[in-house]
C-alpha cells in the first residue's frame, strides 16, 4: 500500500515539481501512472522507491519509509526503469547474483517467462537487443515476487509480439499481495492490463478512477459522425467516423479506450 | 532498535557474493595482472650478475631496503585498487540500481571496504611475497659472476630471502651529532622502521581518502577525488607556508620553516607528524562516506 500525504519535492534550482501532492493505492492493484512528458511521473517513482527524498509531506510503502532504504523493504520492491546498465555477464550469472537477494524470488516463474520472451540463460547480456535486455529484466522484476513492482515505460523498446507478451504474463503473474505501477505516456499499450488508472499533471493528480468505476460512469464508442449525438464529453476524429466518450445509459458499458480517455482528461474534458 | 535494519551476516554474505558473480572475472584479472608485474618488477631489480670483486656487501647486494622501496612503490596499485571502490556510482543509471540493492547502507559500505581494503590488502601481501621468493629464485639461480663466468656461489647470500619482518620490523641507523659537549660525538639510535610504517600508512590513507571522498561527488568520482586531494595538499602546503611566515618571521617567499628534532626512540617529529595528517585524516572520512552514502540521492 502507497500512502503519499502532502508532498512536496523540486529539484535544486528548478521550480517545484510537486506541491501539496498526495495519493493512497492499495495493493493487489495494477496502477497506470499516465501523464505526459514532464509531468514527473518518473520522480514520483523514484520518491516511491526511495532514490530521492521529499523536500517535504510523507511518504509510506507497506509500513516502511522509502528513503530510509530499510533493507527489508528494498528486498520487497524492484523497479524497472526506463534506462538501465548490465554488468557484461550472462543472463544465468546474473540471475544467480542478484536472486539471493530477493527472498521470495521464483526460479521456476523466471523460466517460464524465459520460454514465452525467448530468452536464453547463456546469453550475453551485454549482446542482447534494447528490447531482448528489457525483456529480461521484466521477467527477473515479476520473479522476484516482490511487494511492489515498478515499472518505468515498460514498453518502451519492445516490439509488438513483446507488448502484448508484457500484457498477458504481467496479468498471469501479478498476486493480490502485490502492487504494481506502470508509468509510461503510452497508455494504449496498458490498456487491459491495468486497473487503476492516475493521471498526474504538473505535479498535481488530475484523475484516479478504478476501471470498474470509469466502466460505470463513461462509454467508448466509435461512431460514423457526431450528427444526432447528444452529450460528447470528448471525440476525436479518425479513419473510420469519430471516436466519442459520452456518460453511461442503461448499464451499458464498454471496453475503455484508454487513449482517448487519456487525451480527454489532459484536455480537461473529464 | 532491530539490529536487521544495519547489519545481517546472511545479506552481508549474500551481497558479497553478489560482487563475487559480477566481478569475479575482474578480480582474477587484477590479480593476475598484480602477480605478473609485481614479479617483473621484482625481477627486474634483482641482481644477475657479480662483478668478480663483489663481496657479499656489494652495492648491488639486494636487501631488505631495496625490497622495501619496490614495496612501498607497489603500495600504489593497492592504493588505487581501493580508489576504485564503489564502481556502480559512475552513473546515474548505475546508482540507481546500486542504492536499491536490498541491503543495508552499512552492509553496502562495509562490502566495498572489506574487498577493496581488507581483502585488497591481504590478498596484495601474499602476492608480493610469492613474487619476491619466485624472483628470488630465478635470479639465484640465473645469477652469475663475470669474472669466471659460472654461477656464483654465495648467489643464495647476495640476494636475501624475503619476509616482512625485514621491511617492517628492521632496526634503522642513525647517526646523531650532538652539540653538547657531555655527548657522544656520534650517537647510534636504533628504532622499529618507522618509514616504511609511516610511507605504508600514508599510502593506504591516501586510498581511504579515494574510498569515501568519491561518494561526495555525483559524476566523475575518481577524477575528481584526485583533483580534491591535490587541493587538500596544496592547500595544507599553503598553510604550512602562512604558519611559517607567522611563527618564524624571517621565512622567505614560499619557504617552510620546521624544526626538525629526534623524539623519543629516535623518530624524527617531521615523520611523526605526517604519519598524523596521512593516517588519522582519512579516518575521520570513513564515517562522513558512510553517511554520504546513506543520504545519496539520484
Amino acid at each position: 500500500m502507497i500512502n503519499i500525504q502532502n508532498l512536496s519535492f523540486h529539484y535544486k534550482k528548478k521550480s517545484p515539481l510537486f506541491n501539496d501532492f498526495s495519493l493512497e493505492v492499495e495493493s493487489g492493484r495494477i496502477v497506470g501512472l499516465l501523464g505526459k512528458n514532464g509531468a514527473g511521473k518518473s520522480t514520483l517513482l523514484h520518491l516511491i522507491s526511495g532514490l530521492i527524498q521529499p523536500k517535504a509531506g510523507k511518504i509510506n510503502v507497506n509500513g516502511f519509509v522509502p528513503f530510509e532504504r530499510n533493507p527489508n523493504y528494498l528486498a520487497d520492491v524492484y523497479m524497472v526503469p526506463e534506462e538501465f546498465a548490465f554488468p557484461p555477464i550472462s543472463i544465468s550469472t546474473y540471475v544467480k547474483a542478484f536472486s539471493q537477494l530477493y527472498p521470495s524470488f521464483d526460479h521456476h516463474k523466471l523460466h517460464d517467462i524465459f520460454d514465452e520472451f525467448e530468452l536464453h540463460p547463456t546469453s550475453n547480456l551485454n549482446k542482447l537487443s534494447h528490447g531482448q535486455r528489457k525483456k529480461f529484466l521484466i521477467a527477473f522484476a515479476l520473479s522476484t515476487n516482490c511487494k511492489m513492482l515498478v515499472f518505468d515505460e515498460p514498453t518502451n523498446g519492445l516490439d509488438i509480439p513483446s507488448k502484448s507478451q508484457f500484457r498477458k504474463i504481467l496479468v498471469s503473474s501479478v498476486t493480490d499481495e502485490q502492487l504494481v505501477i506502470i508509468s509510461t505516456h503510452q497508455v494504449k499499450d496498458i490498456d487491459t492490463v491495468i486497473d487503476t488508472v492516475v493521471v498526474i499533471e504538473n505535479g498535481t493528480i488530475i484523475y484516479q478512477e478504478n476501471i470498474d468505476e470509469i466502466a460505470q460512469k463513461l462509454y467508448f464508442d466509435l461512431v460514423p459522425s457526431l450528427t444526432g449525438i447528444e452529450n460528447v464529453l470528448y471525440h476525436e476524429q479518425c479513419t473510420l467516423g469519430q471516436r466519442i466518450i459520452v456518460p453511461t445509459s442503461n448499464g451499458n458499458e464498454s471496453s475503455i479506450d484508454m487513449e482517448l480517455l487519456f487525451n480527454a482528461i489532459i484536455n480537461k474534458k473529464i | 532498535m532491530n539490529s536487521n535494519k544495519f547489519f545481517s551476516f546472511s545479506r552481508f554474505y549474500r551481497l558479497l557474493m553478489n560482487d563475487v558473480h559480477i566481478n569475479y572475472k575482474k578480480y582474477l584479472l587484477i590479480i593476475l595482472v598484480a602477480f605478473i608485474m609485481g614479479f617483473v618488477f621484482l625481477y627486474l631489480n634483482m641482481p644477475r650478475v657479480v662483478y668478480g670483486g663483489d663481496t657479499l656487501y656489494g652495492w648491488n647486494r639486494f636487501n631488505g631496503s631495496k625490497y622495501m622501496n619496490i614495496f612501498l612503490a607497489s603500495l600504489v596499485a593497492l592504493g588505487a585498487l581501493v580508489g576504485s571502490s564503489f564502481p556502480d556510482l559512475v552513473s546515474k543509471v548505475k546508482t540507481a540500481n546500486y542504492l536499491l540493492i536490498p541491503a543495508s547502507t552499512f552492509e553496502k559500505f562495509f562490502s566495498q571496504f572489506f574487498i577493496r581494503v581488507i581483502c585488497g590488502a591481504g590478498i596484495f601481501l601474499i602476492l608480493f611475497w610469492i613474487d619476491a621468493q619466485l624472483a628470488r629464485a630465478i635470479s639465484v639461480m640465473q645469477m652469475v659472476d663475470v669474472k669466471t663466468n659460472l654461477h656464483y656461489v654465495h648467489a643464495e647470500q647476495f640476494i636475501e630471502k624475503f619476509n616482512y619482518g625485514m621491511i617492517f620490523w628492521h632496526d634503522r641507523v642513525i647517526r646523531y651529532s650532538s652539540e653538547a659537549g657531555s655527548y657522544p660525538i656520534e650517537q647510534i639510535l636504533y628504532h622499529k622502521s618507522i618509514e616504511t610504517w609511516g610511507i605504508s600508512l600514508f599510502v593506504v590513507s591516501i586510498g581511504l581518502y579515494l574510498f569515501s571522498v568519491k561518494l561526495f561527488f555525483k559524476k566523475l568520482g575518481l577524477v575528481k577525488s584526485i583533483i580534491s586531494s591535490v587541493a587538500v595538499f596544496f592547500a595544507m602546503a599553503l598553510f604550512m607556508v602562512i604558519f611559517s611566515h607567522i611563527f618564524y618571521p624571517g621565512t622567505k617567499g614560499f619557504d617552510v620553516s620546521l624544526q626538525n628534532y629526534t623524539l623519543q626512540n629516535g623518530i624524527n617529529n617531521i615523520e611523526f607528524w605526517l604519519c598524523m595528517i596521512g593516517f588519522v585524516s582519512p579516518l575521520f572520512l570513513l564515517p562522513l562516506g558512510y553517511f554520504k552514502l546513506k543520504e545519496k540521492q539520484l
